[in-house]
């Protein structure tokens, strides 16, 4: 579950029930139901397991099974089950927890619960309006100046490390949605994108989707081809409305990049202090 | 992260003491051997089963050292070679009046209590009293003992509980006392809340809240100039520090914590199995069952009343505001304990919120204060004395 997805192979998302089918694969299990992932567990080779993933909180009490540390993934249905939270405190004491949190109005306090829990989170995104920016907003405002705030919140948190170290990141990889390293597959064994793409870009099999979708961007001058954080983007949030207008989500990247720059000079400060040995105590 | 499980272990109800906020029903009932047998036996299947490895007892009454030393020696006979059998690690901790020590109490202070040990004093001593005494006569006692302990190498860590003339005293004379006058490098002050039988006194906590605010506010001024970096720990404010410092909860006290009714159990000398000590000895409704009557552990930790402990936090954050409070980390509504016994029913937050959001809240400001004390003493080369 690395903020920067799950490295170059191929991951699937599968249903606890084709574990057998996919032995020799990376893959993420998915159930609602705790016993049935437990169970998996036997079935999966430990370095295939990227994480285990329970879309259904009612019932933690088999996870208590596990016997060595495994990352889970607790995915919200909506906020009404948000203090179903407190029933896996304990467990994270002995397995890293993130909780996957469909962004909603009002799912903040979701976030806020899951942190306070040191559970880490990611937000599943889904088609932005001024209410759900203004949403993000207040989780982005939380993740970067509270002081309880101990926990990575993605997309926000691996932005901001990519930004400090330098580095490339995608909101793709961070949402575990670029179609070349990412498949669902469904109950029938049916194996999809991880989320539906435009059909105008990209060959079928996805592997070259984001490289197609990217260079169309960039021809058809829109709000991509001039925009600062394209290359963190990629166009994510243009899916699945292309006219989708973005400036709510650059002043989040720039709320990021300025967090980014602050984090910066006080670290270039504090250096300067160390080496100049002379400072004026308050 | 590893597993761990917190026993608070009521050996006696008997005590030596009167104390007039004392939440425990007293009785005349001691735990046996053959009882602790039947407790470890089936507390440790019971971890084995759920894979915990850690067992931290917390050893108390009534008053423990009613029970004879070597009745303690030989109850920690039984349970490490059971432990060892099962690969658990147990820690010990004990916390007594010292009203009756002596030193024949220095072999299992130190074999089973790695030589510590943590007692109660007042300042001032209102309502800590002897039995059939009062609180000059506690006051007296527990001096020399203390003396005798201290003289014997033993650590000391002492509980104190502050009353309506402490707040008026104020904190810079509070801490004086134990630390200077005393000499108590660990001290722990808790807040008095109306568990047990009522009686007038318990009437009147909480304590004013504006008060006690202050009260803390300003002993963690002084503890942060005079003892934070000369040895002093100063409890719940250490553990306060150390997570707005580091980001470290494992110091914060138990009820402060998500899923203390996950962590902690406590159990007395009558088998009745709790939550904690003030639940077992006083509020019988609160009973998960009791160890000698269960068929196995499993049977008493899954009782519906854990259960409704446990789901506390989830019920606060949807009824009380706590899920909108800027220190819901490190809190999760409080006490229990403390809510049933001042609201009469747990669903309830901490009658103590305003207090601790307000200390929170100091305690944050000072880790600021000191990360940039910090700082500059790195970078002018000095360390702290």
């Amino acid at each position: 579950m690395s903020s920067k997805g799950v490295g170059v192979t191929r991951c699937y998302n599968i249903p606890a029930s084709l574990v057998n089918s996919f032995r020799d694969k990376k893959v993420v299990v998915r159930s609602k139901n705790a016993a049935e992932l437990v169970d998996s567990l036997a079935e999966v080779a430990r370095d295939q397991l990227i994480y285990l993933q329970l879309l259904s909180l009612v019932d933690p009490a088999p996870l208590s099974k596990l016997s060595e540390p495994v990352q889970l993934d607790l995915v919200m249905q909506g906020d009404s089950e948000f203090s179903h939270l407190y029933r896996f405190a304990e467990l994270g004491k002995s397995h890293p927890i993130r909780v996957t949190v469909p962004l909603s109005q009002g799912c903040a306090r979701t976030v806020k619960l899951a942190i306070s829990l040191d559970f880490r989170v990611k937000l599943r995104l889904t088609l932005l309006d001024d209410t759900l920016v203004d949403e993000l907003t207040g989780i982005l405002e939380y993740y970067l100046h509270h002081r309880t705030a101990s926990q990575p919140i993605e997309f926000f948190h691996s932005v901001l490390m990519a930004f400090y170290l330098k580095q490339v990141v995608t909101v793709w990889d961070i949402q575990e949605e670029n179609p070349s390293r990412f498949r669902y597959v469904s109950e029938s064994g049916r194996i999809e994108f991880p989320r539906p793409l435009l059909t105008d870009y990209g060959p079928a099999d996805g592997n070259c989707f984001l490289d197609d979708y990217k260079m169309q961007l960039f021809l058809e001058q829109g709000d991509c081809s001039a925009c600062l954080y394209f290359s963190v983007c990629l166009g994510y949030f243009k899916i699945p409305d292309k006219n989708f207008d973005c400036r709510g989500v650059k002043k989040l990247f720039q709320m990021i990049k300025d967090a980014c720059t602050e984090l910066e000079n006080s670290l270039r400060d504090f250096d300067s202090q160390l080496l100049e040995g002379g400072v004026n105590p308050q | 992260m590893t597993k761990r499980l917190t026993l608070i272990l009521l050996t006696t109800l008997r005590c030596n003491a009167d104390c007039e906020y004392c939440f425990e029903n007293k009785s005349a009932h001691d735990l046996t051997h053959q009882q602790v047998m039947i407790i470890f036996d089936k507390l440790l299947g019971y971890m084995t089963e759920n894979d915990i490895r850690e067992l931290t007892i917390y050893w108390l009454g009534g008053e423990i050292m009613l029970l004879e030393p070597e009745w303690y020696l030989r109850a920690n006979d039984f349970i490490r070679t059971l432990a060892e059998q099962k690969g658990i690690t147990v820690r010990h901790y004990m916390q007594s009046n010292l009203l009756a020590y002596n030193s024949k109490w220095n072999r299992v202070i130190s074999e089973m209590f790695r030589n510590c040990i943590g007692t109660s004093l007042d300042f001032p001593n209102l309502y800590r009293r002897t039995f059939g005494g009062n609180a000059e006569a506690y006051d007296k006692i527990w001096t020399r003992r203390f003396r005798e302990v201290r003289e014997n190498g033993i650590s000391v860590g002492v509980i104190s509980i502050p009353n309506r003339q402490t707040l008026e005293i104020g904190a810079a004379d509070f801490y004086s006392y134990y630390v200077d006058d005393v000499g108590i490098k660990s001290l722990k002050v808790n807040t008095p809340f109306p568990g047990g039988a009522p009686n007038p006194l318990k009437l009147t906590f909480p304590l004013n809240s504006e008060l006690l605010t202050l009260f803390y506010t300003q002993l963690a001024d002084v503890w942060m100039t005079q003892g934070y970096e000369c040895g002093v720990r100063l409890d719940p404010l250490q553990g306060l520090i150390e997570y707005f410092l580091n980001g470290d909860k494992s110091q914060l006290e138990c009820i402060w914590r998500p899923a203390c009714g996950d962590e902690h159990i406590s159990i007395d000398p009558r088998g009745n199995v709790s939550a904690c000590d003030c639940m077992a000895a006083s509020y019988p409704e609160f009973s998960f069952g009791n160890v000698f009557d269960c068929r196995d552990m499993s049977e008493v930790m899954n009782s519906p009343v854990r259960q409704q402990i446990r789901d506390r936090p989830s019920q606060l954050i949807r009824i009380e505001e706590c899920i909108d409070c800027d220190y819901l980390a490190i809190c999760h509504g409080g006490c229990f304990t403390r809510a049933y016994s001042t609201f009469g029913r747990i669903s309830a937050k901490d009658p103590d919120c305003h207090v601790h959001k307000a200390v929170f809240r100091h305690m944050s400001n000072a880790a600021v204060k000191l990360a940039g004390t910090n700082v500059i003493r790195r970078s002018i080369g000095a360390t702290p004395s």
